[in-house]
This record gives structure tokens, sequence and C-alpha cells, in this order.
């Protein structure tokens, strides 16, 4: 099948008059891609439900005011990130106390040297449950890092791009990074991933 | 020289990404002659790339009873 092209002018013609099969189509090319962002952001499956569907009311609301300079898919993304910050802004008072930070800071002694070396978890890569462990500590992350590390590692984007998309500064970004990482880190270590070798006393 | 903690929180924060060349090398230095950090290095790449490894779709038959409700919802807003 041709790839359909959603930047065609009369298709966006369409869609600024509400035509319903095009809209149908539209709905049919992303909501996969959208849903899948959404749950990988930590929302249920109902909020990604919730959510995808208010952006694609937010699309038909705003769609005449889209231009077609870029492309739709863009549009459509900008207004799902749009949504992604108003639901953290809402959601997430300034956290600046974690218990990850306290977690973390007791892995190093007072001369800010590790304590213990971690698990080798690359020898992990094959093991099959480390999959679903990982899924598991996910959902320990709260959200706001979570968004952050998914943005980072999933869709692969650049710190000016995120800040931008979730509305904070780069060292916001720099201390949910840093918590995200080592609370799922730790969370690995101490699910115990099975059939670890023990640690063996490393070279300093 | 930096001390552990500071080359652990400038890897995990990503700081190290926009850190000026001195800082930069330094850090490299580190990494080159401990071997633990060097090992946290490679846990935070390993847990990475395992979470890229196993992303999911969402099942096509989910996508599609969501489809009709989404469609269905939209169409009474036309």
């Amino acid at each position: 099948m041709a790839q359909k092209d959603f930047s065609d002018p009369a298709f966006l013609e369409r869609l600024r008059k509400r035509d319903q099969a095009a809209l149908a189509e539209l709905v049919d090319e992303y909501l996969p891609q959208l849903l899948h962002a959404g749950r990988g952001m930590g929302f249920s499956p109902e909020e990604a439900d919730d959510l995808v569907q208010s952006v694609f009311t937010a699309l038909i609301e705003s769609v005449g005011r889209f231009q077609g300079r870029s492309h739709i898919r863009t549009f459509l993304f900008g207004i799902f990130y749009n949504k992604v910050s108003e639901h953290l802004r809402e959601k997430q008072k300034a956290q600046q106390f974690d218990p990850i930070d306290e977690l973390m800071e007791s892995r190093f002694d007072a001369r800010g040297n590790w304590r213990q070396p971690g698990i080798d978890l690359e020898k992990q890569l094959l093991a099959q449950e480390i999959g679903e462990i990982i899924q598991e500590c996910m959902e320990t992350i709260p959200q706001a890092q979570r968004i952050a590390f998914y943005l980072r590692e999933i869709e692969e984007m650049k710190t000016p791009e995120i800040c931008k998309k979730m509305g904070i500064t780069a060292t916001n970004l720099g201390v949910l990074l840093f918590r995200a990482r080592n609370r799922l880190c730790l969370c690995v270590e101490q699910k115990g991933v099975k059939g670890v070798e023990p640690c063996t006393p490393a070279k300093k | 020289m930096y001390s552990c903690k500071e080359v652990a929180r400038c890897i995990a924060s990503d700081e190290y990404l926009t850190a000026g060349l001195f800082k930069k090398l330094g850090i490299r230095l580190h990494l080159l002659m401990c071997h633990y950090c060097s090992r946290y290095r490679d846990q935070l790449r390993a847990l990475a790339q395992l979470l890229r490894q196993t992303q999911t779709a969402v099942p096509p038959s989910e996508v599609e009873d969501i489809k009709t409700r989404i469609v269905a919802r939209l169409s009474r807003k036309l």
C-alpha cells in the first residue's frame, strides 16, 4: 500500500472541514505511536487513552491554524507534548526531596569513593527475565523522572529539545535523569537478577 | 581529580555531555582508571539498551478498540 501523504494540502483541507473519514485515517496512522509513547511515559492505559483522546480533540480545534509548513506528525506530537507537560504541572509539586538521593549517597564513603561495585549487568543482557524486571522497575519511577528518561533513552532527544517539551531547565532535567537512572539501577540490582555471579572485588 | 561520587553524578545527569573540555577529559581519565565508575557507566548503558529492547508495541486488537472509541467520541464533536 502506498504511503499516505498526510501533509498533502487536499488532505489538510478535508481535516479543516472536519471530514470524518480523513480524521479516521489520521487516527489510524498515529494512534499506535501516541499510545505507545503515552504508556512508555508511565501513563496507565486508561490515562493514555484519555490523553490521546484529548490530543485528537485539540487537533480538530486547532487544525485551522495549521499551515502545513511542518509535517502533521510534528504538529500532532507538539500537541501531545504540550498535554504531557500540562499534566505534569498540575500533578507535580516541585519535588525537592527524593529518597533515591540518600540511597545513592550511601553508596559512597566520606571521600566520595564507591563502597562497593555494582552488578555486572552486561552479563545479564541475555537473561530472559530481565526484560520483565526492567518493566517492573520502570513502574517504580515517579512520572516526571520517567518522562525525562523516556524522551532521552527511547526517543533519543537532545537536552534542549526535552527541556522545551517539558518546560524545565537543563539543571532540572539533569536531576530527573540522575534520579530515574539510579532508581532503575538500584531496583534491578535489588531484585537480585538471577544467576549473577557474586561481584569480584574490583581493582582500584 | 574528581571523586567517584562526582563522576557518577555527571554521568547519570548527562552533565558530562555538556561539560567543558577539561572536565570531560578529567572524567574520561577517571573512568579509564576506575573500575567501579566504569562499571557504573556500563550499568546505565546496559539498562538503557535493555529498556529499548524490551519496548513492546500496544497490541493491534487493543489499538483497534481504542480507535473505535476515540473516533466515536470525536465524531460527536464534528
